[in-house]
């Protein structure tokens, strides 16, 4: 039976290439890229739905919807803050806006606490009361007891010289729920400064993350920021929120970029041309580059619904490793001709690494799992491209100038042994110092201006700024609070107006019993001479309030509440999905790394994101190692037994000793570092295999392998000077690893008296 | 029934041709000056400590309460009311609120709508601060024959805040005698004055224990 073969001619080939390069492209083209890039870090956290996650995400949303602004040289005048907050206000795509930080003003709190008085304070006030009666034994019927009891400390109220100018209040209240709710209370994040508190909020309606809101609302607040500023002599405002951190990020990110990839062109071509006869041939170079990056980019693209452009920076790996291939096919045809087992290998080192990369798409991390898809597929569209493209077989490619073929370490076998002994040794010893890094500037680009605006505006109060927020989360308001109560007894805040579940219960044994201490109520009134009359309007919300739920109650008073909780404020209280929360403040939270109990979680983006990077980093030693396997495994299905120990060994010395130089050098290694470790696998990989290919063949040092690496270490070498520390990692461990990659291989080779080649 | 009418309107008439002459409306920034004398006076004292009698009538209650008690104006420091009778406790008016502080501790009350500007107001009128008052009521005095009174009849606005008809400052031989307010709704609050000194200066030892 004949064997069928799939052996297209050149003009299929460049055909199929054409069809993937405009498939990639139409698809690529349809893309909504405002509604697709995202470059905040606060969008990196995994989204999550229902329960405590769907809490979660209401609070971070509320939040991220805000922005301060405060004046630069001190606090706004009075004044200026309401006619900024007015104006502000008005604009379009603006929900809300209000003066001050803090939690709503004792008189707003006030009022919706009167309205609501017996939801929320009449359980708890009945539950303190029963626990005396139990204690007293007075000998009186509860009811009886009771009556005399509130009516005795009304009488001493009244008699208290604070009591002054509360007497409607008394008439409405004469049970005292609000006055002693309000001395056991106290303020979360409440400011005590003595000045009163002028920084300025507003809250967008939509997502600040969408460029398509930040191009509308940017212009139009800047535009009443700049009106205020004119109409006061002297006055400068200072502004700050997600929107414009979002914004000047994304900004920031573009240019740096297109920068750092105009760069990396210059220096490839001045290697170029400093190596190469015909530099100009090396733009062939670049179809599989390109159609690498378009393929990855449109799977990518159909994958995800947003991309994050830190996972597009990342990609850059697709470049570096998708030029490889080009460099050994497109080298190693000019100087021998084609040659299948050159195919081969390129196939071996192409597909490991894309598996490689391939594990990273079964991370938690979006960045790694989007990394991971954009690298493995785009590597494949490089291999297709590089096997397509017709020019790759041509003897008419460029030659190596001499510079390239020269000895680079011509050591004796000694020398050579006592190199490699130390960088063992090097390995081992630096090794053990080994630290992690999982700070969150890693992922950040620094804005000194708006971190600026931040400490500034932070200093202008003391309200609504503290990241240390403690919350609880439950099925109602009641849990909620219970969860806060647990947490920390010190300080419980809004949870105080809360009754708890025994208090309740307290409310339900009472309720029949309430027209008999009504009647009782009234004896004791005029027992002590009080005009019983003016509190006849008591009488009836109280029996309505026995008469129905009293959970339901409290649901209804906690909708109230969060209405006079805006802004900045917001986070204290909320439901969302039939999930309640509650804030407070918590001390001693800082450093601690006792795990909090279940339903109560921190809200700080920052100590969120710097738990997830500690997990996703560990995740991510876990899926390299993985796919460092997987590669061994398929290196070893493809070589001989100590072809195969060869070509791995190499690797993984290389990232060994990258990573312990890099953690000794720096303050420890971060995910980004990983990142690069499993690159630099990769092309050591690459440059071992194609090494071996031509050390069997019987063929001398492939001077691809060092173009490649010069290359690559230019290419990566550049990122060292991006802004984001992470990329600068990146950059380092990869041009690190490709240097001593390329100083191994040059060590493993024969000494020049043994071997034929030069 | 026409008898009747006209003794009404006659006893109107009456009453307010007195009170037209009784009471003469006074601008603090251009007293004249048996006015300007007296409030000369009062304002030389910096630190002054008295008896009082508290006497405040509520509609809630069908009796008065009373109160007695010691105090202490000071300019820099406020006002400290030390109640002996019929509760036990010190409760100081400051710029910054009002303190209380009793056998079960010290706490800070916060100035609610209920309570309005009288803290202020308090400290105001001990001050006699007339140019501080005027912003709020319109000033009157009557001079007596043994002493002097001004009435402070709250501005729209304020009568609403704090909920006041009028304030009543009555003096004698260089002392403020009595202060009264008469609320909305048949609160009245009296507070006598007797046993005046004038204190040259505060002891740290009073001042912790006095203010705040």
């Amino acid at each position: 039976m004949e064997r069928i073969r799939f052996s297209p001619g050149p003009r299929a080939r460049n055909g199929l290439l054409v069809m993937l390069v405009v498939l990639a492209a139409f698809r690529l083209a349809t893309v909504p890229w405002h509604e697709v890039l995202i470059s905040s870090v606060v969008e990196l956290l995994p989204k999550a739905a229902g329960g405590e996650g769907a809490v979660a995400e209401a609070m971070r949303e509320a939040q991220a919807g805000l922005v301060f602004f405060g004046g630069k040289e001190g606090a706004l005048p009075p004044e200026v803050a309401q006619s900024l907050r007015a104006h502000l206000a008005d604009l379009p795509g603006v929900k809300n806006a209000g003066v001050g930080f803090g939690p709503p003003s004792a008189d707003a709190l006030g009022r919706v606490l009167l309205e609501h008085r017996l939801a929320l304070m009449f359980p708890t006030w009945l539950a303190e009361a029963q626990a005396r009666y139990a204690s007293l034994r007075p000998g009186l019927d509860f009811p009886e007891w009771l009556a005399e009891d509130a009516v005795g400390r009304l009488d001493a109220f009244l008699d208290a010289p604070d009591s002054l100018g509360l007497e409607t209040l008394i008439e409405t209240d004469p049970l005292l729920l609000l006055p002693s709710a309000f001395e056991a209370f106290e303020m979360p994040g409440a400011d005590e400064g003595d000045a009163p508190d002028a920084r300025v909020w507003l809250q967008l309606a939509d997502d600040p993350l969408k460029t398509e809101v930040q191009e509308v609302m940017l212009p139009a607040i800047l535009e009443r920021v700049q009106a205020e500023e004119a109409a006061v002599e002297g006055l400068r405002i200072v502004w700050f929120g997600a929107l414009r951190f979002a914004a000047e990020s994304r900004a920031e990110m573009q240019r740096e970029v297109s920068g750092l990839n105009v760069l990396t062109l210059l220096f490839v071509g001045l290697l170029a041309t400093l190596v190469l006869r015909r530099p100009w041939q090396l733009m062939h170079l670049i179809v599989p580059v390109v159609v690498g990056l378009l393929g990855g980019l449109a799977v990518l693209t159909l994958v995800f619904e947003r991309l994050h452009l830190l996972s597009l920076v990342l990609g850059s790996i697709l470049a570096g490793v998708a030029i490889d291939f080009g460099v050994h096919l497109f080298f190693h045809s000019a100087e021998r001709g084609s040659d299948r087992t050159v195919v081969r290998a390129l196939l071996v080192s192409g597909l490991s690494t894309i598996i490689g990369y391939a594990v990273w798409a079964s991370s938690s991390f979006i960045l790694a799992r989007q990394a991971g898809v954009f690298v493995a597929t785009g590597l494949a569209f490089a291999l297709i491209a590089v096997l397509l493209y017709t020019p790759f077989r041509k003897p008419a490619a460029p030659r190596f100038e001499t510079l390239l073929r020269k000895e680079l370490l011509p050591f004796g076998r000694l020398a050579r042994y006592g190199l490699g002994s130390i960088a063992v040794v090097t390995i081992g010893v630096l090794g053990l110092k080994l630290k992690w890094d999982d700070r969150l500037e890693m992922l950040d680009i620094p804005h000194p201006e708006l971190d600026e605006a931040v400490r500034m505006i932070a200093a202008q109060g003391a309200g609504g700024m503290d990241n240390r927020l403690v919350y609880a989360v439950g099925s109602s308001y009641i849990e909620a609070a219970e969860g806060i109560r647990k947490m920390d007894s010190r300080a419980i805040g809004l949870a105080s107006f809360i009754p708890a579940p025994k208090a309740i219960e307290a409310v339900q044994a009472f309720a029949p019993q309430g027209e008999a201490f009504l009647g009782a109520w009234r004896r004791a009134l005029e027992k002590k001479a009080f005009n019983r009359a003016l509190f006849a309007g008591f009488e009836v919300p109280l029996l309505a309030y026995l008469g129905g739920d009293p959970e339901a109650s409290i649901t209804r008073a906690g909708t109230a509440l969060t209405k006079v909780f805006e802004g900045p404020s917001s986070i204290l209280i909320g439901s969302v999905d039939g999930m309640h929360w509650l804030g407070a403040m918590r001390s001693g939270l800082e450093g601690s790394e006792e795990p909090l109990p279940r339903g109560v979680f921190r809200l700080g983006v920052r100590e969120e994101l710097e738990d997830l990077i500690r997990t996703w980093r560990m995740e991510q030693v876990r899926l390299s190692i993985l796919g460092m396997g997987v590669i061994g495994v398929i290196v070893f299905s493809f070589f001989p037994v100590r072809s195969s120990l060869l070509v791995l060994c190499l690797p993984l010395g290389s990232v060994g000793m990258t990573l312990s130089v890099l953690s000794w050098l720096m303050d420890g290694l971060n995910l980004f570092h990983l990142a690069g470790a499993l690159l630099g696998f990769c092309v050591t990989l690459d440059y071992v295999v194609f090494y071996d290919h031509c050390r069997r063949a019987k063929e001398p040092f492939p001077a691809s392998i060092r173009f490649s690496a010069l290359t690559t270490m230019a290419a990566f070498g550049v990122l060292l000077l991006s802004q984001v520390e992470g990329v600068r990692s990146l950059g380092a461990t990869v041009a690190l690893g490709v240097l001593i990659s390329i100083l191994g291989l040059e060590l493993m080779r024969p000494p020049p008296s043994k071997r034929g080649d030069v | 029934m026409r008898l009747w009418w006209l003794v009404m309107v006659f006893n109107g008439w009456l009453n307010g041709a007195t009170e037209a002459v009784r009471w003469v409306e006074l601008d603090p920034a251009d007293l004249p000056a048996p006015w300007s004398l007296i409030v000369d006076e009062q304002r030389a004292k910096e630190q002054v400590q008295a008896n009082f009698v508290e006497e405040r009538s509520s509609r809630l209650r069908r009796r008065p309460a009373l109160f007695k008690g010691d105090l202490i104006f000071s300019r820099e420091e406020g006002l400290s009311l030390r109640y002996a009778a019929a509760v036990s406790s010190i409760v100081v008016l400051d710029a910054e609120g009002i303190v209380r502080r009793s056998i079960e501790g010290e706490r800070n009350i916060p100035v609610s709508d209920g309570m309005g500007g009288l803290p202020q107001l308090f400290l105001e009128l001990f001050a006699l601060d007339l140019e501080a008052l005027q912003a709020r009521f319109t000033v009157e005095g009557q001079l007596l024959e043994d002493g002097w009174s001004l009435r402070f009849v709250p501005l729209a606005a304020t009568a609403e805040t704090l909920g006041i008809r009028f304030v009543v400052l009555e003096g004698s031989d260089g002392w403020v005698r009595e202060i009264g307010f008469d609320r909305m709704e048949g609160m009245r609050l009296r507070i006598r004055l007797s046993n005046h000194a004038v204190v040259e200066a505060l002891s740290q030892a009073v001042r912790e224990e006095r203010f705040r």
